[in-house]
Formats: structure tokens, C-alpha cells, sequence
């Protein structure tokens, strides 16, 4: 599956019309993880919108395997079954008496079957970490960590193709940080694909197979993590801090030290300084513990 | 010196979870504490503690020589020991900045021209002066948070406890806040007491406890802590990166002291050669 | 961002109708509306508009904002003067078609209510105009103080009254959010009969209740650490204190309207 946004631009309309997104042109496809970066403002949840058809494009169209959402060849509401989102603090949206109704109210929702349901709620619950007992519970006697993967999976259970989360880690622990971003690289298959919104470079930077920055409405950055994470300074400029090792590596090579300047893992830091430095690393890696 | 809160081998327990056993601390005038640990280590009930909201099981905690458990000190204790929550949108009361932070000192019972006084000076320290007029939902995150702390400032507080105040901001957000309790800390001398699973933000602290279901499982400095991968690993929390880089590099052979700050590591690489 | 409220209609100035002390506009908000309900002269009538007119003038009122204010009541008015043109007795008959007829009476009365209508209309718009909501709660605290002599809970009143104010924008951007967040799941809140549409309203309504009292207990406990405990011994960064302003509307304004209904 492959989406494509097209010239899209979007202005909410009201006493003073805001432009949110601008002559946008973005692909998504299954198999990617993209990460996608942006402050509050930059006009990412609207993009997040238009991805899974929440939002009916304004200017320009949303294309779904080349038919168009504007002609109405794809519906709204397919879109939406076939793109999942999880918006910001998704156990927010929690409702139903039991975990199993919970999960089920999607699938629903899309007219499936009885045991079709059944099948896809135990499975995304099972992926999402959910233990059977707890199924015939209420998801509000649930810890906050637990309601989340609850809520992440009353969206798996739609399977959807592309999934698109927005911050899923925000307000979690470093472990349910960890744990998270574990679940989603090990749910990426070759015919499903991911957009991740995040505002922590660190954490998004080793998992992302693409990166592309959102700034004031329009895409300013987009390639490879390698790509977007050397250009240090623009991004910079445009108030979107890198991770660290990266301002380390891109601080040297501006006082003449030769570094190589995207690399995002510890590591991989360690071992350019050395070799600029003109020592030899260890050969097997060393410093075990001290890892990302 | 003496603390100005002392927290004595406190227990305490929601139904049959034990959420502390055992805790005791000291906190200083001035001082700048961290306190991390994983969800459920019981921080947040520790800082419960620390101005009466919650109660010890055993135990007891005294604020400047006042127990929390005496009703009548109750208010005196949170005029001493002020305290900030995550969620920027839940603590603000009023519909202006300056009337939100002016609710404190109202209920303090402090005459009008002492409050006024008090929520400019108030605002001016968290930067927020020029906002004074607005109501909370026209601000950001960072701006409503920063309208939180100077809440309690305006209280006059000898020490302000902040209880995850950055979870729910962005970066720019984040770094707000962490400006405003910097100053605060640094140039108003307030003791601080500052919850976080941030790692970069522990490092601004002068000393870090770290919690472990329910007890302390050390008092140190930031460099102490994160140099003692098993117990972070342990614990369930993060090496600050540029901290995990030089200490990697030094095991590399490159004789360098661990930094915390990109810079400094970049300035003490540049000096060996 | 669907909703976008601005509360109350609250346009701030620095005119003498803005200046005024909340209590003083509250006062003269209420007497107005007495005063209405006992003229029945289009004199009467004409003296209070002209006093309107004046508030308006000074306060730099925008007619937008006041045809605004009339607007959702505009078929009420219309009803009321219909109505009563064509179903008051009177003697002198202008038109008739079997039980229906206009009389010279029903006319007179029809717009006479009409106008009473607009008037009471404008007198609170006008005040909401140059009043901020905060002021309103705070004026409202203090008028009805002393009647916590009989228990009459003034200065909670007025708390709910502010912390409502401060919260509705918060929650209608909430029910905002949770719309968008069940519609990703399929949920369908346009479609179906009235039974099936109530229904479907179950997976917004339970997150916003859930919400509201997370938000509830938040507050509370912000409030508590803050050190309030009610009204007793509360001072305020603004007190309310009457002006010469103030003095001269309560003291020269008020007595010419009274003097206005006695005479018309």
C-alpha cells in the first residue's frame, strides 16, 4: 500500500484563518518506518489527518495506490479502517466495560464477522502484551502503561496496513519507552508500514528507516537518518535539537576534526572519534552497559 | 544545617500495596534534589508526602520542625513546601494569568497590594510577565506550566516540588521549564525537589535519589548514578547519551573526563591533541 | 481547533461604561430590566433607549456585536409582536377576516412588547460587552455576600462560576479530540435515527465524563497544595472598590430611571 499526498495545503477557517500545512508532497508506504518530526504548531496532526482520512483534503489530494480521495475513488471511511491512528494519549479514548469490548469496537465498526472478531482481538491483544486474564476487565482498573497498549491494540485489531502514531510514548517511563518502540519494529513486516511523530530525536533516530522534518506547514527535511541528522545546524535553525552524539560529531568536524557526521548510536560514536583520534577500538565492542 | 524537610522512615499503603516502606530523607536549604526511579517506585507518593497531601502509615515527616500530620500545621507546612503536578491544564483555576496566580496568596490571606506585588515579581521570575493578561487556553504547554510555578512563587515557598512537571511538554516546552527552575534554583537559592524520567534533566541536580518499589535504592550525585550501569539498568532508567559517550571513549583508551554537557565533551577532546 | 470560542462576549476598553464597577453594571443591568417590566408608554420607553444609546456610544460598542447578541432571539421577538397584533382585543378595528382582525390596540401592544424585548436584550448584552466574565463572578460574589448570613453559598458560587469559565474552552477542545479519536475507529456520529445516534454519542460521552473528573480530582488537589479552604479569610488582588464613577450612576442615573417609570 502507498499513500501520496499531493500539493495538499490546509488553512483552518475562522476569524483568523490559520494555515496549518502548505504545498505538501509526501509518500508513505508499507515496509517504512518514517519518522516524522515536528513542534507543536508545525502542522503535524493535520498531516496525521490526512493520512487516515479524517481530514477531507482542501487543496490538493491524498492518493491510496494511485486512486484519489478528492474523486472520491477511495472513500473517508475506508481510509480510515485501512490507516490506523493512534493520537497522542490514546488511552484517553477508553470506554467500553471490558478490555475484549474495547478492542472489539473497531472491527466492529467495519462489519466483520462474529469469529473474525474474535480472532482479531485476541491477536492484537496477545501483540500488544495484554495477559488473557485481564481481558473480561474493566480497561479503567488498568495501570497507565497498560491502558496505553490496550488502546494501541483496539486500533491493531482493525489491521490496519500503515499505522500512524502520534508521541505513543509520550509520558511513559524509560522501560515502557523501550517497550513500545520494540513492539512496533517487531510489528513492521514487509506489507506493513509506520509513521511515527516524535519529538525525541534520540528514540526515533535508530528505529526510522526515513526522516522528514516538518516545519511552519512544509516538509524542509526528508531522507535517511544518516541524511537529516548531519545537517546539525539547519535543523538548528529551525529549532528542532538533534540528538546529542550527533551535535558532538558535527561540533568536531567544524573545528577540522575528519568525522564522519551521521551517526545516531553511541557506538558508532565512539568508534568515529577513535579512528579521527587515530586509536584502535576494541575489537569486540567494549563499554557493555553504557549502550543507548 | 539543618533540613528544611525531613522524611522519617515513612511507610505507606494503598490497600494492600506498600507504595513506600521505609523511606528517609533529608532536603536542604538551596539544595537541588532529583528523584527517579521506574512508574510505581513510589515517587510520586513520596512527593504526596512531602506537603501533607498524603499521610504516612508510620512514620513522619516534619517541615521546619511542623509534622504533616498535625491538622492545624497543615497549611502552614504547603505555605513552606510548594508543589507543581504534570498536567499544565489541570492546576490553573482561574480565567487570567495574573488572577490564576494570585489564588495562592489570596487564600493565604494576604492584603491586596502585597498580592499584586507578589504575582509581578511572581511572573517576571518564570518570564512570563508580558502574558499577564491572557487567559490559560491561549497559552502552550511550556507557557501554562511556567504559569503553574509562579503560582507557588507567589506563596513565597522554601521549596518547590515538582512532580513530572515537563511528561506533557515538548522540547521547547521542556526547555522553558527547565530554564525557569534553573533560575530559580541558582539565582533565588529555592530548594528544589524536581521528579523526572528525564536523564537530562537529572543531571542539572546536585544530588539524585533513586527509587526502587517503594524504598531508596541510593542518594548520589548524577555522575555517581549513571556510572553504575547495572544498577541504571536495574532501576529502569537511561544513560544521558553524551554521558554513555565518554564513558565508552574512556574505556576506549582516550583519557578524557566523563562529560554530561556535548560541549564540554567536545572541548575536551579538542584539548588532548 | 473545529471550536473555536471566545466566552463571553467580552470586548475590553477603557471607557467609562468599562471602568465601572461590576457591582454598579450588575445593579443597573437588573434595575433596567425592573424598569422595563413596569413602563407601558413609548416615552418610557424612548428615555431608556436613549440611556442604552449613550452606554453604547461611550463603550465604543460595535453594532455587529450587538446585532449578534440579538440574533438567536430574533423569532421570539417576531412571534411576540405577531401574536399580539393579531389577538388583542380593541375597539377600534383597522382590518378583520372572519376571527382574525387588527385592531389600532394590538398594534400599539405588538410593537410595545417588541421594543420591551430588545431593550432587556441590549441592557444585559451591553454589560456582558464591557464586563469581563471574571469581573461578572466576582461582582456576583460580593452582591449576594450578604445572604451568607442565611447560608447561601456566594463565594462557592462564584468559584464554580470561574472554574467553569476557565474550563469550558479546555473540555470542548477535549470533545473535539476524543471525536476525531473514536472516528479513526470507525465510530459513526452523523448517521441512523435519534435512538441509534444516542447511542453511538456512549464512546464520546464516557472518555469526556472520565475526563472531567480526572480533571476534577486534578484540580482539587492543585487547589488544596495552594492552600485553599473556602471563602474564610480570602483577600483578592482586586478588590472591588466604588469609584466617584460609580457613586454618581448608583446616585444620579438610578433615581432619574425610577423617576422615569414614576412619571411615564
Amino acid at each position: 500500500m502507498q499513500i501520496e499526498l499531493k500539493n495538499i495545503s490546509y488553512t483552518y477557517q475562522g476569524p483568523l484563518p490559520v494555515a496549518a500545512l502548505e504545498d505538501i508532497n509526501l509518500r508513505v508506504q508499507t515496509g517504512e518506518i518514517l519518522g516524522l518530526i515536528g513542534h507543536t504548531g508545525s502542522g503535524k496532526s493535520t498531516l496525521l489527518q490526512h493520512l487516515n482520512g479524517l481530514i477531507r483534503p482542501q487543496k490538493g489530494d491524498v492518493l491510496v495506490n494511485g486512486l484519489s480521495v478528492k474523486k472520491e475513488e477511495m472513500s473517508l471511511r475506508e481510509l480510515r479502517f485501512r490507516v490506523g491512528l493512534v493520537f497522542q494519549y490514546p488511552e484517553h479514548q477508553l470506554f467500553e466495560e471490558t478490555i475484549y469490548k474495547e478492542v472489539s469496537f473497531g472491527p466492529k465498526n467495519m462489519g466483520l464477522s462474529e469469529e473474525e472478531i474474535d480472532q482479531r482481538v485476541r491477536r492484537s491483544l496477545q501483540d500488544a502484551g495484554v495477559e488473557e486474564e485481564l481481558y473480561e476487565r474493566s480497561p479503567f482498573e488498568l495501570s497507565g502503561g497498560q491502558k496505553r497498549r490496550v488502546a494501541l491494540a483496539s486500533i491493531l485489531a482493525m489491521e490496519p496496513e500503515i499505522l500512524v502514531l502520534d508521541e505513543p510514548t509520550a509520558g511513559l517511563d524509560p522501560q515502557g519507552r523501550k517497550d513500545i518502540l520494540n513492539f512496533l519494529l517487531n510489528w513492521r513486516t514487509p506489507e506493513r508500514g509506520i509513521v511515527l511523530v516524535s519529538h525525541n530525536m534520540e528514540e526515533i533516530a535508530p528505529f526510522a528507516d526515513r526522516i522528514v522534518v516538518l516545519h511552519q506547514g512544509s516538509i524542509v527535511q526528508d531522507g535517511t537518518p544518516k541524511e537529516v541528522f548531519s545537517k546539525a545546524k539547519e535543523l538548528a535553525e529551525v529549532g528542532i535539537n538533534v540528538p546529542q552524539i550527533c551535535f558532538v560529531l558535527s561540533e568536531l568536524k567544524e573545528r577540522g576534526w575528519p568525522v564522519d557526521t551521521g551517526i545516531f548510536t553511541v557506538e558508532e560514536a565512539a568508534r568515529e572519534i577513535c579512528r579521527a583520534f587515530n586509536i584502535e577500538p576494541p575489537t569486540t565492542p567494549g563499554g557493555e552497559g553504557h549502550g543507548v | 544545617m539543618q533540613p528544611i524537610i525531613e522524611v522519617k522512615d515513612v511507610y505507606h499503603q494503598y490497600g494492600d500495596t506498600e507504595a513506600l516502606c521505609g523511606v528517609s530523607l533529608g532536603i536542604y536549604p538551596g539544595e537541588f534534589l532529583a528523584i527517579v526511579g521506574a512508574n510505581g517506585s513510589g515517587k510520586s507518593t513520596l512527593a504526596r508526602h512531602l506537603n501533607g497531601l498524603l499521610l504516612p502509615s508510620s512514620g513522619e515527616v516534619k517541615v521546619k520542625g511542623f509534622s504533616t500530620q498535625d491538622a492545624d500545621d497543615v497549611w502552614q507546612i504547603r505555605s513552606i513546601v510548594g508543589m507543581v503536578f504534570q498536567n499544565p491544564d489541570n492546576q490553573l483555576v482561574a480565567t487570567t494569568v495574573e488572577e490564576d496566580v494570585a489564588f495562592g496568596p489570596e487564600n493565604l490571606g494576604v492584603p491586596s497590594k502585597e498580592i499584586r506585588k507578589r504575582v509581578d515579581e511572581a511572573l517576571k521570575w518564570v518570564n512570563m510577565y508580558e502574558h499577564r493578561q491572557r487567559s490559560p487556553h491561549q497559552l502552550s504547554g511550556g507557557q501554562k506550566q511556567r504559569v503553574a510555578i509562579a503560582g507557588i512563587l507567589a506563596m513565597h515557598p522554601e521549596v518547590l516540588v515538582l512532580d513530572e512537571p515537563t511528561a506533557m511538554l515538548d522540547p521547547v516546552g521542556r526547555q522553558e521549564v527547565l530554564e525557569a527552575i534553573t533560575y530559580l534554583n541558582k539565582e533565588l537559592k529555592m530548594a528544589v525537589v524536581l521528579i523526572t524520567h528525564h536523564m537530562d534533566e537529572v543531571v542539572l541536580a546536585d544530588r539524585v535519589v533513586a527509587m526502587e518499589k517503594g524504598k531508596i535504592a541510593q542518594i548520589s550525585t548524577p555522575r555517581e548514578l549513571f556510572s553504575q550501569s547495572e544498577l541504571v539498568e536495574r532501576l529502569g532508567l537511561d544513560v544521558p547519551q553524551v554521558f554513555a559517550l565518554s564513558n565508552l571513549l574512556q574505556d576506549y583508551g582516550i583519557k578524557i573526563d566523563v562529560a554530561f554537557n556535548p560541549i564540554e565533551l567536545v572541548n575536551a577532546l579538542c584539548k588532548l591533541s | 481547533m473545529a471550536f473555536d470560542v471566545t466566552l463571553g462576549q467580552y470586548i475590553p476598553g477603557e471607557s467609562f461604561v468599562h471602568r465601572l464597577d461590576p457591582r454598579t453594571k450588575l445593579i443597573m443591568a437588573l434595575a433596567l430590566i425592573v424598569v422595563l417590566f413596569m413602563i407601558e408608554s413609548f416615552i418610557g420607553y424612548l428615555w431608556v433607549a436613549g440611556f442604552l444609546l449613550l452606554a453604547i456610544i461611550n463603550g465604543d460598542i460595535p453594532l455587529s456585536s450587538i446585532t449578534r447578541g440579538l440574533k438567536p432571539l430574533t423569532l421570539i421577538i417576531l412571534l411576540t409582536v405577531i401574536l399580539n397584533i393579531f389577538f388583542t382585543e380593541g375597539t377600534q378595528v383597522l382590518w378583520q377576516w372572519k376571527f382574525i382582525k387588527i385592531t389600532q390596540e394590538g398594534i400599539a401592544k405588538g410593537l410595545l412588547l417588541g421594543v420591551r424585548l430588545i431593550l432587556l436584550i441590549l441592557s444585559t448584552t451591553i454589560m456582558t460587552l464591557t464586563t469581563s466574565p471574571l469581573a461578572i463572578t466576582d461582582g456576583l460574589e460580593y452582591l449576594l455576600s450578604p445572604l451568607k448570613k442565611l447560608k447561601f453559598p456566594a463565594h462557592e458560587l462564584s468559584m464554580m462560576l470561574t472554574i467553569a469559565l476557565r474550563f469550558i474552552p479546555t473540555l470542548l477542545e477535549e470533545t473535539d479530540k476524543i471525536i476525531k479519536a473514536q472516528m479513526a475507529r470507525g465510530a459513526d456520529f452523523e448517521s441512523g435515527n435519534l435512538f441509534r445516534r444516542a447511542q453511538n454519542m456512549v464512546p464520546l460521552l464516557v472518555p469526556l465524563f472520565v475526563s472531567a473528573f480526572r480533571r476534577a480530582d486534578d484540580l482539587a488537589t492543585a487547589m488544596e497544595s495552594r492552600c485553599y479552604r473556602g471563602g474564610e479569610g480570602r483577600t483578592r488582588l482586586n478588590e472591588l472598590v466604588f469609584q466617584r464613577a460609580d457613586y454618581f450612576v448608583l446616585g444620579i442615573v438610578l433615581p432619574v430611571l425610577v423617576l422615569v417609570v414614576v412619571l411615564f
